[in-house]
């Protein structure tokens, strides 16, 4: 039904279109003879009501796809294809629009309205042109309706009606989307107005009625065309993801080409008004802006033009052809023979310097420029017919042939207000030249102290000094004249100037905006920064004066799509700024991506961060990183720009109250499109002040224990505080959980406290987990997340240490471990004494610390290397375990490879080595590389043991076997151990460390090094001729003791065995534990049985089962 | 009649510096379109020019690497001539069957940096770099076309 009520008004549409042509057309024949003047005036009569008819008509039809639209009639194929069930109502709306057959039906509708209005509402000056311009308008009308009707019709009816749309395209949904089109619609369909007319003018020889009937729509078209166009900037700044705001596409082109010729008319109407001339130009520029729109819509639609977005091809293109042809034809033949008529009178030609020259050089410039834009957008075509080739203009084609022309004109916009007429013509130059000088002086000046020293640039921001000056000196010598007589105050004469004079100022305001947006153009195009990084999760990366810390990855589910972002931390040197969330949407059903960046805007500079990809595992994402250096500008310019043309366009009203209205209405637009640019969030949220940096002073808080205690960081000045957020409902929070009380116990009594701040939990749950846990240390509950919010907390656990004098210390994003910590503690301990309240910061190398990047390696040093050897068999499994750190202060972040990858350490496993495993990620995660050699990408921060890594692999066994590596980092300590009582190890430097007795059998240790970089180790596999010690380590070595590193290397050995024996042995069934252990473990699964059941109080339960668990262990060290 | 004559010599200064400034920039910076198989027909000749390449996108040969980044794909050949196009069906056509021909001449293509998220199968792609030494296509920049459904609704939008 909707159906067909929407092809019906669109049929009788075109009945109506070509009535009124040929209603208008009678009416001119009829008025021509006297005797029959009345009978024509009646036929007029009925092709203005027509008009009004037209316009109706194709609203309604407009209405009616819109109901379509908004109570899902997937019945009509264009209902289907552009919208969902799912999709908000604002977006149904822009969906009517969004393709090809909606924005024809926009087009008209808005053409016969334009159409109605211009000929219904015409000035009495302009009435005698009103018939032939109601010819042809009707006929332009008709022209889009008929191929609206029978070639691209809206209403199309599908034999079965699917029960759900396929969605809009998810690059469409944007709020600007619901403005952009109609906009720029108004702005081509508003061109087709001044064209009918000048045609109307030409043919009746009346060109001064003419100037009187075009100036006001001239305008709406010109700033319409302007609106779409900043629109569709901002859309693709926001939307498109690609960092850019302009790429001189052939679609963007095409809008831009009518605006270029419709301003140099704005500007010939002005010489046309002060009766200088300009005829013949003007009318060339009404018919090649008419000319333009439909080379716009013909080129993006016929396929002739390569575009990123431009339209497949269709069977429009030959239509849109034969109407450009025959409009050019039609009315440059008319032109010629009406040339008499526009030949002007005596006005004398003014010198170049004056107010007529810069006129002349504007409609110039425009000109050319347009040429320029029309011969880069048909360049392949034009190359291929001259010289056989196909030439492409890319972006910096058009940039270098159009940029000098777009300087001169913001110079002659600067020169323009200076100059006069005749022998007044220097006279104000004269006044204004060291305002004018000033200008062109202090603008480059400050650009170049800002750090933007490129020459060209600095030519034009002297010109757009000289221009902004000169343009301010109008208002500030505007608003003194008028004070002078008037002695009004300052903004109520500033008020009354820009009332008054409207179209004057309107245009100074538009040419400031100009001035304003060359600034952001001169900042984006000729400062471009763009880079690529990847950041592992928790780890940081300098970007320019950036700092980025990549916290998190994280994603949902909405409607019909799946959103994954990122939160990235931005600093500015240790000053927090804000939290970005780059994301990556995934429709559902199309499997289409949309990139959404995150914005950081400032008036220097916009940090946009866009996600580009991540590892499976989401430990690390790779982000694109554009600065737009003064882009701004461009934004701000964009909008006085406006803001200028509106005050142009105002009518001419005499109540006072529709002029406030008026001002409150665009001062609240204004505001708005200010509040979408720079108060909307652009995917940046704050959280507090963000993460406190190692060096800051930790944010102070408040927190009230679980057993009713209040306590204050601040109260715990001089004492070393842990604080640790947590919940119960985060797994890794739970696990990090007994670490924390081990270390708990550990320095307890020393110098240490712990808090345990609960985040997003509740009270029972806490309690309940502490008790599972055996949590001793103070806990409390952060009500309301305030104190997550001091401390920037994005994702938990988050463990921060502060040192006695209330310094964050040491800063550990995701589970802690017991030996990472209490390494902390030690440092901050050892150092505490010496340490005063209010001494500088200390300087603990922690996670955290931001460090410059080198990509010199000389301070890379393996600190620890074990190797891990289980034979059994014919086989060997060897585990390598590396402990690398930095003796540099930057963190080495590797040479890059051929595929542009950075990666610092390189390991190669023995010949015949296979089934490679990591412990994490691994090959293609982390590592790159196979298994006869990879490399690690992880960056090397300063400190000892920042990295490490873990993995093993198997190789044939045969005795006598010999193994060497060789590492190109000195290494200060290797450990090797055996887990075999036959098989040893025999090799240079090699020393042999005892044998002991472990869970998992006798294991024999051997120690070597420090190897230089480079040093082979070496070592063959021997029948062991060691036995097992009974104190396990170092009795058997004939070496001269060196206690500090026996004692390092009886720890690492103990650590090792446990640590590497658990994940070799996992495979394989664990080995029984002793006999002895037995009745032991049976008592405290016993134990623990009765305290479940309630039989047991949990003080006894404690203490028996720490009784039961010493034992224990002494039976398992034996 | 003096002043007639310095505006002449303005214009024909600023028309004649702006065709300089065409014909310059052509020479330079623009960049020479070719198929595939013209590409291939060049010879040494391609190496170290700009070049403008076009062709349908092999789905399957798609690879991406996120934390280079770097995609590498293959594209086949397919007329530029719009006639020639249209006398095949249309582009979808002419990209649909380029594909399934395993015969046509074809480019592996390198882009050092994010995947768009229009590169997929029959896409078209237009590729703007250098041919490399060893065969591979260096793409500096890359523009995709896509005979899908939203193909003619992005335009709409994106500045018609």
């Amino acid at each position: 039904m909707v159906g067909e009520i929407g092809t019906l008004l669109i049929g009788l549409s075109l009945a109506v279109a070509l009535y009124t042509a040929y209603a208008a057309w009678r009416s001119i024949q009829l008025s021509a003879v006297p005797a029959t003047a009345a009978q024509g005036k009646t036929w007029l009569q009925s092709a203005q009501n027509a008009t009004y008819a037209l316009a109706g008509l194709l609203g309604a039809a407009l209405l009616v796809l819109l109901v379509a639209f908004l109570t899902d009639h997937f019945e009509l194929s264009y209902v289907a294809q552009h919208s969902s069930t799912v999709i908000p109502v604002y977006l149904k709306i822009s969906a009517v629009w969004a393709g090809q057959e909606g924005s024809l039906l926009l087009w008209c509708a808005l053409q016969a309205l334009f159409a109605a209005l211009s000929t219904g509402r015409a000035s009495d000056q302009a009435r005698p042109l009103v018939p032939w311009a109601m010819v042809f308008l009707s006929l332009i009308t008709a022209f889009f309706v008929a191929v609206t009707l029978f070639l691209s019709p809206p209403f199309t009816l599908l034999a079965q009606v699917p029960l759900e749309g396929r969605g809009l395209n998810p690059l469409l949904r944007h709020p600007g989307m619901i403005f952009h089109p109609p906009a720029l619609y108004v702005g081509y369909v508003g061109l087709a107005i001044p064209f009918a007319f000048a045609m109307a003018a030409l043919i009746t020889r009346q060109i001064k009625e003419w100037t009187a009937a075009i100036h006001t729509w001239t305008l709406i078209a010109w700033l319409g065309l302007g609106l779409g166009l900043l629109l569709g900037m901002r859309w693709a700044y926001d939307v498109l993801g690609w960092g850019g705001y302009w790429g001189w596409d052939p679609v963007e082109n095409a809008g831009l080409l009518p605006w270029f010729t419709a301003t140099a008319l704005l500007h010939g109407a002005v010489m046309q008004e002060e009766k200088r001339g300009f005829h013949v130009w003007n009318m060339l520029m009404v018919i090649f802006s008419f000319a333009l729109v439909l080379f716009g819509t013909f080129a993006t639609r016929s396929g002739m033009i390569q575009s990123v977005h431009a339209y497949t091809a269709s069977n429009l293109g030959g239509y849109f052809l034969t109407a450009i042809a025959v409009t050019l034809v039609g009315s440059l033949a008319l032109l010629f023979t009406r040339r008499a008529v526009l030949k002007t009178s005596s006005a004398t030609v003014e010198n170049l310097l004056s107010r007529d020259g810069m006129f002349f050089l504007t409609l110039a410039l425009f000109s050319t420029l347009t040429l320029s834009v029309l011969v880069g957008s048909l360049l392949p075509t034009l190359t291929e017919v001259f010289s056989g080739q196909r030439f492409e203009a890319g972006p910096e084609w058009f940039d270098r042939v159009t940029g000098p022309q777009f300087a001169v004109l913001i110079l002659v916009i600067g020169l323009c207000p200076l100059l006069g007429r005749g022998v007044a013509a220097l006279k104000r130059l004269q006044q204004l030249r060291w305002v004018v000088i000033a200008g062109a002086v202090v603008v480059p000046v400050a650009a170049a102290m800002a750090g933007l020293t490129e020459v060209f640039s600095l030519i034009g921001f002297a010109f757009i000094g000289l221009a902004g000056a000169a343009t301010l000196a109008e208002f500030v010598d505007g608003v003194i004249t008028r004070r002078k007589r008037t002695n009004e105050a300052l903004l109520n004469a500033l008020w009354h100037l820009l009332r008054l004079q409207r179209r004057k100022y309107g245009g100074y305001l538009v040419h400031l905006g100009v001035i304003l947006m060359a600034i952001g153009i001169i900042g984006t195009r000729m400062y471009p920064f763009e880079a690529q990084t990847s950041i592992n999760v928790g780890q940081a990366t300098t970007v320019g004066e950036y700092t980025l810390i990549f916290e998190e990855l994280k994603n949902d589910f909405i409607a019909d799509y799946s959103t994954t972002w990122a939160n990235v931390s931005v600093y500015r040197g240790t000053t927090y700024l804000t939290t970005l969330q780059p994301r990556l949407n995934r429709y559902t059903g199309t499997e289409q991506t949309i990139t959404v960046p995150a914005l950081h805007p400032a008036l220097h500079e916009d940090l946009y961060l866009i996600l580009s990809g991540w590892t499976s595992n989401g430990e690390t994402a790779t982000f694109k990183v554009v600065i737009n250096v003064l882009v701004n500008f461009l934004w701000l310019g964009g909008l006085i720009f406006l803001a200028g043309g509106a005050l142009a366009l105002w009518p001419r009203m005499a109540n006072r109250t529709w002029n406030i209205v008026a001002l409150v209405v665009g001062l609240f637009l204004l505001i708005g499109a200010g509040w979408a640019m720079w108060g909307m969030s652009h995917g940046s949220v704050s959280y507090g002040g963000g993460r406190p940096l190692v060096g800051q002073q930790a944010p102070d808080f408040r927190l009230s224990l679980l057993d009713g205690e209040m306590v204050s960081l601040s109260d715990l000045r001089g004492k070393v505080t842990v604080v640790n957020f947590w919940a119960t409902w985060c797994p890794s929070c739970v696990d990090e959980m007994p670490d924390l009380q081990t270390v708990w116990e550990a320095y307890n009594g020393q110098n240490v406290t712990f808090l345990g701040i609960a985040y997003q939990d509740s009270e029972t749950n806490v309690r309940s987990a502490l008790v599972q846990y055996g949590t001793t240390y103070p806990v409390g509950l952060d009500t309301g997340d305030r104190i997550a919010e001091q401390y920037g907390i994005t994702g938990i656990p988050e463990t921060f240490i502060v040192a006695p004098d209330g310094r964050v210390a040491y800063v550990h994003v995701g589970p802690i471990t017991a030996d990472v910590l209490s390494a902390q503690l030690d440092a901050l301990l050892k150092s505490s004494p010496t340490k005063l309240p209010g001494d500088s910061a200390t300087e603990t190398v922690a996670d955290l610390a931001i460090y410059e990047p080198t990509t010199d390696p000389s301070g890379v040093v393996i600190d620890q290397m074990h190797y891990f050897i289980a034979p059994s068999g014919d086989t060997v499994r060897i585990a390598e375990y590396y402990l690398i750190g930095n003796t540099g202060d930057r963190t080495y972040i590797g040479t890059q490879n051929a595929d542009g990858i950075r990666t610092t350490l390189a390991f190669t496993p023995p010949a015949g080595a296979g089934d490679l495993y990591f412990d994490g990620p691994g090959l293609g995660e982390r590592f790159v590389g196979d298994i006869t050699r990879f490399a690690d990408t992880r960056p090397i921060p300063p400190g000892k043991t920042t990295v490490d890594v873990d993995f093993s692999y198997q190789l044939p066994f045969t005795e006598g076997m010999r193994i060497e590596r060789t590492l190109d980092v000195p290494i200060r300590l290797v450990a090797l151990i055996v887990s075999s009582e036959r098989i040893g190890l025999a090799g240079q430097g090699l020393a042999p460390q005892g044998m002991m007795n472990t869970q998992m059998g006798p294991v024999a240790f051997y120690s070597a090094g420090p190897l230089a970089a480079g040093e082979p180790l070496a070592f063959t596999f021997v029948p062991q001729t060691m036995t097992v010690t009974k104190t396990g380590s170092g009795t058997t070595t004939a070496r001269a003791a060196n206690p500090t590193r026996d004692a390092l290397l009886g720890v690492a050995a103990l650590a090792l065995v446990a640590f590497v024996g658990y994940r070799l042995i996992k495979p394989a069934s664990v080995p029984p534990p002793p006999e002895a252990a037995r009745p032991l473990l049976e008592a405290i699964a016993a134990l623990d049985a009765r305290f479940a059941a309630g039989d047991l109080a949990e003080e006894a339960y404690r203490q028996e089962r720490e009784t039961l668990k010493q034992q224990l262990y002494e039976i398992l060290q034996e | 009649m003096q002043n007639k004559t310095t505006f002449m010599i303005a214009g024909l200064l600023i028309v004649g510096a702006v065709i300089y400034l065409m014909v310059s920039s052509t020479g330079s910076t623009a960049q020479f379109f070719v198929t595939v198989a013209e590409l291939q027909a060049m010879g040494d000749a391609a190496m170290q020019r700009n070049l403008t390449v076009s062709g349908a996108v092999l789905g399957e040969s798609i690879v991406y690497d996120a934390m280079a980044p770097r995609v590498t794909f293959t594209i086949l050949n397919v007329p530029a001539d719009p006639k020639e196009v249209e006398r095949r069906g249309g582009l979808a056509q002419v990209l649909h069957d380029a594909v399934q021909d395993p015969t046509g001449p074809r480019l592996e293509v390198v882009y050092n940096n994010v995947k768009p998220d229009l590169l997929q199968n029959e896409a078209q792609a237009i590729v703007r770099g250098k041919l490399g030494t060893d065969g591979r296509f260096y793409a500096d920049e890359l523009l995709l076309k896509c005979p899908s459904r939203y193909a003619e609704e992005v335009p709409a939008q994106a500045g018609d």
